[in-house]
């Protein structure tokens, strides 16, 4: 399969484990997957990447998710699906989300590899 | 105590002073009376038995005067009217014992007439004399010849006894016609014993009266002083009183105040000086410090309506610029005609228990963020462990085998498990801390009942648990619909986890009147009354062999317990010894 043609999908995580088993399962689903460890020069990545999708952990150092998307939110010259995939669930949290334009909000623990794929693929087909 | 004391010391001596005042009064009395009264009577009795002694006398004389008419006009002749004369004087007597009588002697003097000394008659009395020696019958012609009639004083013989000489006083008069002198004369001892005894009668009398007037007046002043004792230690526990009152509520750390209805202070304890970090009672009332805290409307309002006490809480910046937090209790007496009279308030300075609470709600924040962010740390590494086990059951890193599958699928639903823990911790902190959102939106209840039904059938399918479903028409609700899943998806998880093997789990619905109970019951283990509170706290399950033996967070029901109440709803709990328990819980029915 071209690689040009494969969905690309951008995940903003600082914990490599977790990264690595997102990004083999997204592989594997014929996605192209890029990774930033965190916000910081996130706008480099994005610019360079292009991706459709961009996962945004919440906690995270130097830059966290709500800046990171704060950042991305006015620098970004395309359209792309911006969502927030998070353990954390705090008061306000959705809220928050949801004023810094955030398309979803993904809670990790409730989501299963296969589902993730799913709700992604369904994403990209709106 | 030291005031009673002194008290009964001023009434001991004004009584020895009204006693000895009284004692005094008395004794100078019955020295009057016995000395200045007694003799003054005495001398006046005298006179009065000399009158009646002139008196008989006199009428002696008249009896005689009448007899010698009879001769003067010549019915009868001299010798006649004086035998008769004679003879009548003769046995004329008076008083009552009829002893006393009357004698008669001419001037030569020689005795006519005497009814006891009949040995005298006729003959001459010029040298008779008494035991004094006195020529008393020579003694009567001079005093009558003197002044026509007067008295005598001399000693005679008692009656008719010539032994028993007396003392004895006479009145003689002359009757110049026939140149007789007629007397009469009275014992000095029978006048003595005359007077002796009506003495004695006044004497008693003026006694006894003198008793009983003292005798009452005694008891009149001790009644009197009783009174005045039990008055005095009236007061003084009146005053006692009053004074333990004002201590207590002048040292009481409240403001205790009393306010009329023109906002003017009536009274007060000085604990404002206090409250209001300020020295002068000037300085409270140019505060208006009443007319800002009470010019509230509301507190105003809630008493006269309620007619009870109204609080308030408020903020107060004093007059140093510290600020304090002030609790206010009011109350209002209201007359007869209905108006305001005053207010009584107290008013506490609580910014002590203030600062604890706003403590707590920190800590409680604090709280909240820590089990936040532990759930959150907690989540991250076993949402992964679980992924990587559902993508390896999955077959994404290739073939396993059956036992492998197995073995896989174990460490899968106990991660599963523990991601579950995690997530009803962090929901009832949320609960609890009220960041709960709630949508709410209209539904159709049967709906929801279906979707959690399909989902645990199969659950209480493979532990051989019958589940059955009882609903009434379906209705319109209108609240969250996410959160009434849930509620009735944790007591499903409850009743599952309850209830052994081969017996049944009921969810029904019942329509009753506006409103729709829901209702799970199951063939349990069964709950103690003394238990229903229990079972709601958080891993506060009954304790017993076969609950220890189940597993789950224990945070169900109190997520289910949290939810109604914010949806506002209540769960209500009914359990029958080892038969079943029933949760339930109703909503009002959506009407358009």
């Amino acid at each position: 399969m071209d690689t040009q043609a494969l969905p690309k999908v951008l995940i903003i995580e600082d914990e490599e484990s977790i990264l690595n088993m997102y990004k083999f399962k997204l592989e594997k689903e014929w996605f192209e997957v890029f990774w930033a460890k965190n916000g910081e020069h996130i706008m480099d990545i994005v610019n360079e990447s292009q991706p459709q999708i961009i996962l945004i952990d919440i906690m995270m150092p130097v830059v966290n998710g709500f800046q990171a998307l704060e950042i991305i939110n006015t620098n970004i010259s395309y359209p792309a699906k911006k969502i927030i995939f998070s353990n954390l669930s705090r008061p306000g949290d959705f809220e928050k989300a949801k004023l810094l334009w955030a398309d979803d909000y993904y809670i990790k623990s409730n989501l299963m590899p296969k589902e993730l794929v799913s709700k992604l693929k369904l994403l990209l087909s709106e | 105590m030291k005031h009673t004391k002194n008290t009964q010391n001023f009434l001991h001596q004004i009584s020895f002073k009204i006693l000895l005042l009284a004692s005094f009064a008395i004794l100078l009395w019955a020295l009057s009376f016995f000395f200045v009264m007694i003799p003054k009577f005495e001398e006046w009795l005298m006179e009065k038995k000399r009158e009646m002694l002139k008196e008989v006398v006199s009428i002696a004389y008249s009896e005689i005067e009448s007899i010698n008419k009879q001769y003067e006009t010549g019915k009868i002749s001299l010798k006649q009217a004086q035998d008769e004369a004679k003879y009548h004087i003769n046995n004329l007597r008076y008083w009552p014992e009829k002893k006393d009588y009357f004698w008669i002697n001419d001037i030569t003097p020689k005795m006519i007439v005497h009814p006891y000394r009949p040995d005298l008659i006729g003959k001459d009395l010029s040298h008779f004399q008494d035991k004094k020696w006195k020529l008393l019958f020579v003694e009567f012609v001079t005093v009558a010849k003197k002044d026509g009639e007067w008295y005598v004083d001399y000693m005679w013989q008692w009656k008719d006894n010539p032994h028993h000489i007396v003392p004895k006083i006479s009145f003689v008069k002359e009757f110049k016609p026939w140149w007789w002198i007629i007397g009469s004369g009275l014992y000095i001892d029978d006048v003595k014993k005359d007077i002796a005894n009506t003495i004695k009668h006044i004497v008693i009398i003026i006694s006894s009266v003198m008793t009983i007037v003292t005798l009452v007046s005694s008891y009149a002043i001790w009644i009197s002083f009783k009174i005045e004792k039990n008055k005095n230690l009236a007061e003084q526990k009146l005053i006692e009183k009053e004074k333990q009152y004002k201590d207590f509520i002048e040292h009481s750390p409240i403001w205790i105040y009393r306010r009329g209805k023109h906002n003017e202070i009536l009274l007060a304890n000085p604990s404002f000086y206090k409250i209001l970090s300020t020295y002068l009672w000037e300085e409270v009332n140019s505060l208006n410090f009443l007319k800002k805290i009470q010019s509230d409307d509301t507190i105003i309002q809630a008493i006269l309506t309620s007619q009870d006490i109204a609080n308030k809480e408020l903020k107060w910046v004093r007059k140093d610029g510290s600020e304090i937090w002030l609790s206010l209790n009011v109350s209002v007496k209201i007359n007869h005609k209905w108006e305001v009279e005053y207010f009584d308030g107290i008013i506490e300075d609580i910014s002590d228990r203030k600062k604890v609470e706003e403590k707590l709600k920190e800590l409680d924040d604090k709280k909240n963020e820590f089990i936040g962010i532990v759930s959150h740390e907690l989540r991250t590494p076993l949402t992964s462990i679980k992924w990587y086990l559902d993508m390896i059951l999955d077959g994404d890193y290739g073939e396993i085998n059956q036992q492998m599958k197995e073995t896989i699928d174990g460490v899968y639903h106990n991660s599963d498990r523990l991601i579950n823990l995690v997530n009803d911790m962090l929901d009832i902190t949320k609960l609890e801390a009220g960041k709960i959102e709630f949508v709410y939106e209209k539904f159709s209840l049967n709906q929801v009942i279906n979707q959690v039904f399909e989902t645990y059938k199969n659950i209480a399918k493979e532990k051989n648990i019958e589940f059955v479903l009882d609903l009434n028409n379906d209705v319109f609700l209108y609240t969250d619909k996410q959160k009434l899943s849930q509620i009735i998806i944790n007591l499903i998880s409850n009743a599952c986890k309850f209830t052994l093997s081969g017996w049944k789990i009921i969810l029904k619905t019942l329509i009753v009147d506006s409103h729709v109970k829901i209702s799970v019951q199951d063939s349990g283990i069964w709950i103690a009354k003394s238990d229903y509170e229990t079972v709601f706290s958080k891993f506060g399950q009954v304790s017993n062999l076969l609950s220890d033996k189940q597993k789950g967070t224990g945070l169900w029901l109190s997520i289910v317990k949290e939810l109604l109440l914010q949806m506002w709803s209540e769960i209500h709990l009914v359990s029958k010894v080892w038969v079943w328990s029933t949760f339930s819980f109703s909503f009002p029915i959506y009407k358009e």
